[in-house]
């Protein structure tokens, strides 16, 4: 007799069906079925979700997972665990680890790592160019003969436009999707940026400035060699009303692209950088409240596919430095979903929407069958308590880093149950 | 700011144990540096230059950018306050060993250091070390963002010179984008009434600076018209590969004070500038030494305001001490 599960009574939340109503939920074996039979049901696991929120399994499309290269900061198996933990049941690894996801050699590494230390469904993006370097292509044929659906060259952006042309073309070869980072190197102050985003925090705390066009050049730019190339693209943590506009003009003439944004970028805005904390330094730096509220617009429109954490681990030691020193990025699985709920109250949207953007819409970018309750879909499903409420810590975490700006603050909601292909993977606190 | 309120104001309503930047100080708080570093001046050019309030204590120079004028500043305020004092500076510290800020401070007030003075050159330096040692720290400069003891001793040097800055037009001319002194005394003239115009080369001063509450010009002329007080700024040659503005002899040609240009400020106009001087770039050469530039005297006040500030942290701080202690003892 296979896997059993019986999730009793719980607020069922299926954007893809437009389903929102209580009820019960049955998985046999590694599937949603429409019920189980008497005896199944003698035998099932019983998940008691009675004033809980039943919805797929979440998808990010943005983590750094860091093994090979940088273990100490996190490994697929802690990454995993940190995923599970928030509710994901299938993220997209970025392959800026140490060497670099481009080779089938490097591919092969971490499909074995996956294999033996994941408790969800992690998929590796490959760099389209050599060790990210911009302007050598990576063997993108080879990547994708070796199992590579997606690339990116995450936190590093071609320069040269031709470079791009060329990768977007050939990527198009094998229905690739590329996955991009948009940030023009010569005005952030070279490759490595700027601490924070040019405005006026900028200008008082006397800080370089990381100016919107550095996004909004390379968008327009990329937007443009999507619509003559025909790549699937998407943009990564997009952070800018203009951008948005140009990328909703591309897809009105029917350019295959879809974009994402951060729940950072969503929540905090770059007058944090006060506090000179480093966990408020990102890439891209946080925005102001215009470019935020432009998200936010984007968002009720329809016109955002995703929410990406971009969950970028680093130790407190490398992080607890001066700021325009400390490097970018934050963890952000474990705290996503009681984020984005939030700020979802606050703004009265509906929830289903924001569940779209963490399940179905996504699947849709990455072209998977993923990101649904309906009969026959895989049963990746999550149990998530709206009202719990705990503090994000050291303690708790599942990740090897803690680098947020919400560590040690009082988060509303929590992931109870998350289960994958059928098996309960992550339970409350006892895992 | 008149007067009476400077002579009023007493050394015990500072509450600061760090001075890290002028934005978050009061009006009252220049007040009282005011005030104290003026008592501090009277004793200048006496036979025996040192007074006691700092002794036995040791004063950490931790200098992590090149510096001269500040670094000579801040020990000479030390000494004559009769602190013991040690200089780190960053080519000689750990630092380039890999050692951390953090460590490097811990570690420095492991040796039983009472103050900490930082120039570095990230912004937000000083806070990030203030967070992290229970000592006062004071901000030497931090990157572009702060220099507030340079704030404090141009606006009292005028203050000394023009009595209250209410209503009164500043002029600051040169690099005011990558400029720590020119933020700082833009916070400090807001909070003593002043108005502020900065003109420059629009990539220097971009009218975005606007958004700090000063007006932008990018005509001199207009900008120094009807200016109380012209300070300058100096032009960082160093900058140049960046491609900020054409060249520097195009940057005299345009906003380099001359005598032509001198005649359009007011006769009692000052004519400041933090140093170091570029003659013939921002200034020329006349002109610094001229009867309206307060160059020197602003050298002078740094002496002074500095003394003030080390003796106005360290004095909260022992307070602070104190009653920590007392309270210790009450509970047993």
């Amino acid at each position: 007799m296979g896997n059993l599960l019986w999730i009793k009574q719980g607020r069922i939340l299926d954007p893809h069906t437009n389903r929102d109503q209580v009820g019960d939920l049955f998985v046999k074996e590694d599937s949603i079925v429409a019920s189980l039979t008497d005896q199944e049901k003698a035998e099932a696991t019983i998940l008691e979700a009675t004033g809980k929120w039943v919805l797929p399994g979440l998808i990010d499309l943005q983590v750094h997972f860091r093994e090979p290269g940088q273990s100490h900061k996190e490994t697929i198996a802690s990454g995993s665990r940190a995923a599970a933990a928030g509710g994901f049941t299938t993220v997209v690894n970025m392959g800026n680890t140490n060497p670099s996801i481009d080779s089938p050699n490097t591919v092969r590494f971490i499909r074995d790592k996956i294999e033996t230390d994941a408790v969800i469904e992690i998929i590796s993006a490959a760099c389209s160019t050599k060790d990210r370097n911009g302007s050598v292509l990576a063997p993108i044929g080879s990547l994708a003969k070796a199992g590579i659906r997606v690339l990116a060259d995450n936190e590093k952006c071609i320069q040269d436009a031709s470079v791009m042309q060329r990768v977007a073309e050939y990527s198009e070869m094998f229905d690739l999707l590329l996955l991009v980072h948009c940030q023009d190197y010569t005005l952030t102050g070279g490759e490595e940026g700027s601490p924070m985003r040019e405005g006026e925090c900028s200008l008082r705390l006397g800080m370089r400035g990381w100016p919107r066009s550095a996004e909004e050049t390379i968008v327009a730019r990329n937007c443009i060699i999507a619509r003559d190339t025909g790549v699937r693209m998407h943009f990564q943590h997009i952070t800018s009303a203009n951008s948005l506009e140009f990328i909703q003009q591309a897809r009105s003439q029917g350019v295959a692209i879809s974009v994402e944004v951060s729940p950072h970028h969503l929540t905090l805005l770059d007058r944090e950088v006060r506090s000179f904390d480093s966990n408020y330094k990102m890439n891209p730096p946080l925005c102001g409240r215009e470019d935020q509220e432009a998200l936010w617009k984007a968002i009720k429109n329809g016109w955002i596919d995703a929410i990406a954490s971009g969950h970028a681990p680093h130790q407190d030691y490398e992080k607890e430095v001066e700021f325009d020193q400390a490097p970018y990025g934050i963890v952000g699985l474990e705290t996503l979903l009681p984020l984005c709920c939030q700020a979802w109250q606050e703004r009265g949207l509906p929830l289903l929407d924001l569940v779209s953007l963490l399940t179905i819409k996504p699947a849709k970018v990455l072209q998977i069958e993923r990101g649904t309750l309906e009969v026959g879909a895989l049963a990746n499903v999550i149990i998530f308590d709206p009202e719990e409420k705990w503090i994000f810590n050291q303690k708790n975490t599942q990740s090897l880093s803690c680098n947020s700006p919400w560590l040690g603050k009082e988060m509303t909601g929590k992931v109870q149950t998350t289960v994958f292909r059928g098996e309960v993977v992550y339970r409350g606190d006892n895992f | 700011m008149d007067t009476e309120v400077i002579e009023n104001s007493v050394e015990s309503t500072w509450n600061h144990r760090d001075l890290l930047g002028i934005e978050e100080l009061s009006v009252a708080d220049l007040a009282v540096v005011f005030s104290v570093a003026k008592s501090f001046k009277k004793t200048f050019g006496r036979r025996v230059k040192k007074l006691p309030p700092l002794r036995g204590k040791t004063v950490a120079n931790l200098f992590m950018e090149p510096s001269t004028r500040t670094r000579v500043a801040f020990e000479m305020a030390a000494k004559r306050l009769s602190a013991d004092t040690i200089g780190v500076s960053g080519d000689s510290s750990s630092l380039t060993k890999g050692e951390s800020l953090t460590d490097t401070a811990r570690n420095i007030q492991a040796l039983d250091v009472d103050l900490i003075v930082l120039r570095h050159s990230s912004a937000g330096a000083a806070h990030f070390l203030s967070q992290r040692v229970d000592i006062p720290v004071i901000n030497a400069g931090d990157g572009a963002h702060e220099h507030p003891t340079q704030g404090l001793l141009d606006t009292f040097t005028m203050f000394e010179q023009k009595g209250s800055l209410q209503g009164k037009k500043v002029t600051i001319l040169g690099d005011i984008l990558f400029s720590r002194v020119a933020r700082s005394n833009i916070w400090a003239l807001q909070k003593l009434g002043a108005s502020v115009t900065v003109a420059g080369p629009s990539t220097l001063v971009p009218t975005r600076l606007e958004s700090l509450g000063v007006t932008v010009k990018h005509d001199l002329r207009q900008a120094l018209d009807g200016a109380e007080v012209v300070m300058l700024l100096r032009i960082q040659h160093e900058r140049q590969n960046t491609a900020l503005f054409p060249s520097i002899g195009e940057y005299c040609a345009m906003f380099g004070l001359n005598k032509t240009r001198a005649e359009w400020i007011d006769p009692n106009a000052l004519i400041m500038h933090p140093g170091p001087i570029n003659r013939g770039v921002e200034i020329d050469s006349d002109l610094a030494d001229s009867h309206r530039s307060v160059i020197l005297d602003q050298v002078t006040n740094g002496i002074a305001v500095r003394m003030a500030v080390l003796y106005l942290c360290s004095r909260y701080h022992d307070q602070q001490r104190v009653k920590a202690l007392s309270k210790e003892g009450e509970n047993g």
